[in-house]
């Protein structure tokens, strides 16, 4: 290299800092953008048939019609996600599970029972990640194991659409729980990202909470080691399976 | 013949840790530096098979970069962190890691428009007119960053760059 700005001693540090690097599930980083791009053409159209239905109210009776046939899938989707709250969950609480091991199609298994595990009730209430500010009717959770032997990991993904007040209330704790390690709040153009920590005398318990700007809440939460980033688990659960 | 679907999985399998590894030497957390890596493709996934790429690593290290640096633009109104990273618990967890923590932490003293030549030129072992292409720089610019940067970095790094290998017992400091 005969750039004046040649530092091989700094590109050596690079390389052997590298070897201690974390690895990443490049399969998990390949559903994550399939299920983002799922996601985003869905607000797209959800944006579109918004915008064309506010045309179509001050718009002539042919607009309106042209309209409809643009609005049609979209509207109704958009319709059954201002379901009243605790209504709308478009997979029974004992399928949650297999139905997120099936969207993963990963190394998991689903546990099928569709009982909410105590560690998670435990770590929720305990640390305030809000979700037990729920009633169990206003919650779905699917609950998937990683790893086998000795190493596994428990993954609950919970998706529920509590009503405003609730949410005032989740965000509070979430960013103020004082039993939680740490917490980072990211605004994002469809809702509130937070990810919080909290030290549990077995592990990290470590929870994602996603509180769309449409009113649902996904819960991700983790125990033990985990190759896949949790962040990456909430898009999924983002899915228009159950959120509709 | 491949699907583009297809393609796309096998480039995220062999390019996703690399891109990674910029990212957690860019932000210097692992949830963010995944982040950043799933925003990354899920960017080229948009793109791939409707337009052509003509350098896709190129393409996803550049986008990367940008993404980064975007984000730390916006960061003062749109994420407010409650803690830094947490290096002590790092450490205590895997006295391997030093090495990496104590780069992680000089580069976190850079300005980040230079931690982000830093990592384009030396650990993506980039050509400074690519970085500078990358960045909407001149070349003769990023040269004279990628200096300065440099000579902050070892400064930074101080002992456990220079003094470090001379204690180790027995070493032959290479």
């Amino acid at each position: 290299m005969t750039d004046h700005d040649a530092a091989p001693d700094i590109t050596e540090l690079f390389q052997q800092a590298q070897t201690t690097m974390p690895r990443i599930d490049p399969g998990i980083v390949v559903r994550v953008a399939e299920a983002g791009d799922r996601i985003r053409r869905r607000r797209r159209r959800q944006t579109l048939a918004t915008a064309l239905a506010s045309c179509a109210l001050v718009a002539s009776g042919t607009t309106y019609a042209a309209t409809a046939l643009l609005h049609d899938g979209a509207a109704s989707e958009q319709a059954a996600r201002r379901a009243p709250a605790h209504e709308g969950f478009g997979v029974p609480a004992d399928e949650m599970a297999q139905t997120l091991a099936t969207l993963l199609q990963g190394p998991v298994t689903g546990e099928t029972d569709g009982v909410i595990p105590a560690w998670y009730a435990s770590a929720v209430k305990q640390a305030g990640y809000g979700a037990d500010l729920l009633a169990r009717s206003q919650l779905r959770a699917g609950v998937l194991t990683h790893g086998t032997g000795t190493s596994t990991s428990q993954i609950t993904i919970a998706v529920a659409r509590p009503p405003a007040s609730a949410v005032r209330q989740i965000v509070q704790r979430l960013c103020s729980a004082p039993a939680v390690a740490s917490t980072s709040c990211t605004e994002t153009h469809g809702g509130r990202l937070i990810v919080t920590e909290r030290q549990a005398s077995d592990a990290l318990t470590r929870v994602v909470s996603y509180l769309g700007d449409d009113g649902w809440l996904v819960q991700t939460a983790a125990r033990g080691e985990l190759s896949y980033p949790l962040q990456g688990l909430t898009v999924i659960a983002l899915s228009p399976r159950w959120l509709r | 013949m491949l699907g583009t679907s297809e393609e796309f999985r096998l480039f995220v399998s062999a390019r996703s840790q690399a891109l990674f590894s910029s990212a957690w030497f860019l932000c210097g957390d692992q949830h963010l530096a995944e982040d950043l890596v799933q925003e990354t493709l899920l960017k080229m996934y948009l793109v791939w098979g409707r337009r052509p790429i003509d350098n896709p690593v190129a393409y996803a290290h550049t986008t990367l970069t940008r993404l980064y640096l975007s984000r730390q633009r916006r960061r003062s109104s749109h994420e407010v962190p409650a803690s830094s990273p947490t290096p002590r618990e790092e450490r205590e967890a895997s006295p391997d890691l030093d090495l990496r923590i104590d780069l992680r932490d000089a580069l976190a003293d850079l300005p980040d428009l230079d931690r982000a030549i830093v990592v384009m030129r030396y650990l993506e072992d980039r050509p400074v007119e690519e970085v500078a292409t990358a960045l909407r720089m001149r070349a003769a610019a990023v040269r004279t960053r990628a200096s300065r940067a440099v000579a902050k970095l070892r400064v930074s790094l101080g002992r456990s760059f220079h003094e470090a290998p001379e204690q180790s017992p027995g070493g032959d400091g290479s």
